[in-house]
C-alpha cells in the first residue's frame, strides 16, 4: 500500500497532530470491534451482566450504550 | 412524528446506513446529500433503470471529490483507515475479519438508529456501531420529502426511489450539482421516477 510508506515517514516526524489523530481513530476502531462483539454476545444470550464484566465496565454503562442499537437489547 | 429508520423499506434503510458510512469513511461527521447519492447509485436497479442512477459509484464518487462541497468544518484532513496505518492496523481487514467471526455486520441497519433531537428538532442523527453523524440540512430534507412522497401515495414505508426523489426535489442541493457534471440527465431521471411512482399499486405494496 502506498499510503503505508507515505505515513511511515508522517510516524517519523513526530508530528502529534498525526499522533493524536491516529490515537482518536484507534479509539473508533475499537469502538466499533466492541458493538460487533456486544451484539454477537447478545445474539448468543449472554446477559448485559456477563457482557459489562468481560468489558470491564459497569453493567448499567454496557446496558446503556447499547440496548438502543442492539436487537434484542431491551430488557 | 418522530423519524427513525424504521419509516424506510429495508433496502432504503440499507442505503442510509450505506451513506453515512461512507461519509465516515472520507472523514466527515455530516451526512450530506452526495453520499445518499452515492449510496443510492451502489444498487440497481433504481427506479426501473437496470443501470440505477446510469452512472458507476466510481465515477460518481470522483465527482463528488472534484466538487468539493464543504459542510460545517469539513472533512478530517486523514480517514481514520490512513491514520490507522500510522500504527501499522489495517483497520479494513481486522473489522473484516470481527465480522466474519462474530457474523455481525457493521452496516446492518439493526444495529443503526435515526434520531431527531427532542430539544433541536431540526438535527436528525443517524446512530451506528461506534459512528455517530448528523445529516445536513439537505439529507434532513430528503428524507422528509422521502417520507412524504411515501405517504401521498399510501405506502407504508419509503423506498429507495423516495430517497432519490427527495435528493433531486431540491434544486440548491449539491447533489444537482455534482449530477451536472456527469453524463446523467436529471430530466430523464425524474421522469423515470414519475413512470415508477405511477406503476405502483396504492397501499398492500409489499414492505420489502
Amino acid at each position: 500500500m502506498e499510503a503505508m510508506t507515505e505515513l511511515a515517514d508522517a510516524v517519523d516526524s513526530a508530528d502529534p497532530a498525526t499522533g493524536l489523530a491516529a490515537v482518536a481513530a484507534l479509539r473508533r476502531l475499537a469502538d466499533e470491534l466492541e458493538a460487533l462483539h456486544v451484539s454477537n454476545a447478545r445474539a448468543q444470550g449472554w446477559s448485559w451482566e456477563a457482557i459489562a464484566v468481560a468489558l470491564g465496565v459497569r453493567r448499567q454503562s454496557a446496558h446503556k450504550k447499547y440496548a438502543k442499537h442492539i436487537a434484542g437489547g431491551a430488557r | 412524528m418522530t423519524t427513525t429508520l424504521d419509516m424506510f423499506t429495508p433496502a432504503a434503510r440499507e442505503t442510509l446506513v450505506r451513506a453515512a458510512q461512507l461519509a465516515a469513511a472520507e472523514g466527515h461527521s455530516l451526512i450530506g446529500p452526495e453520499f445518499v447519492l452515492l449510496a443510492l447509485a451502489e444498487v440497481r436497479p433504481l427506479a426501473g433503470r437496470p443501470d440505477g442512477l446510469g452512472v458507476t459509484p466510481a465515477a460518481l464518487h470522483e465527482q463528488i471529490r472534484r466538487e468539493q462541497i464543504k459542510h460545517d468544518r469539513g472533512p478530517r484532513a486523514q480517514g481514520d483507515g490512513v491514520l490507522l496505518a500510522t500504527l501499522g492496523i489495517d483497520a479494513a481487514d481486522v473489522l473484516r475479519r470481527a465480522s466474519a467471526a462474530t457474523g455481525v455486520r457493521p452496516g446492518d441497519p439493526a444495529l443503526w438508529s435515526l434520531s431527531r433531537s427532542r430539544i433541536r428538532p431540526l438535527r436528525l442523527t443517524l446512530d451506528g456501531p461506534a459512528l455517530r453523524l448528523r445529516l445536513t440540512g439537505e439529507s434532513r430534507k430528503a428524507i422528509e420529502v422521502a417520507a412524504w412522497s411515501a405517504r401521498r401515495a399510501r405506502r407504508p414505508l419509503a423506498d429507495r426511489e423516495d430517497l432519490l426523489w427527495g435528493l433531486l426535489a431540491d434544486g440548491s442541493s449539491p447533489v444537482v450539482r455534482v449530477l451536472a457534471g456527469l453524463p446523467v440527465s436529471i430530466r430523464a431521471l425524474g421522469d423515470d421516477l414519475r413512470t415508477w411512482h405511477g406503476s405502483l399499486p396504492r397501499r398492500g405494496r409489499p414492505a420489502a
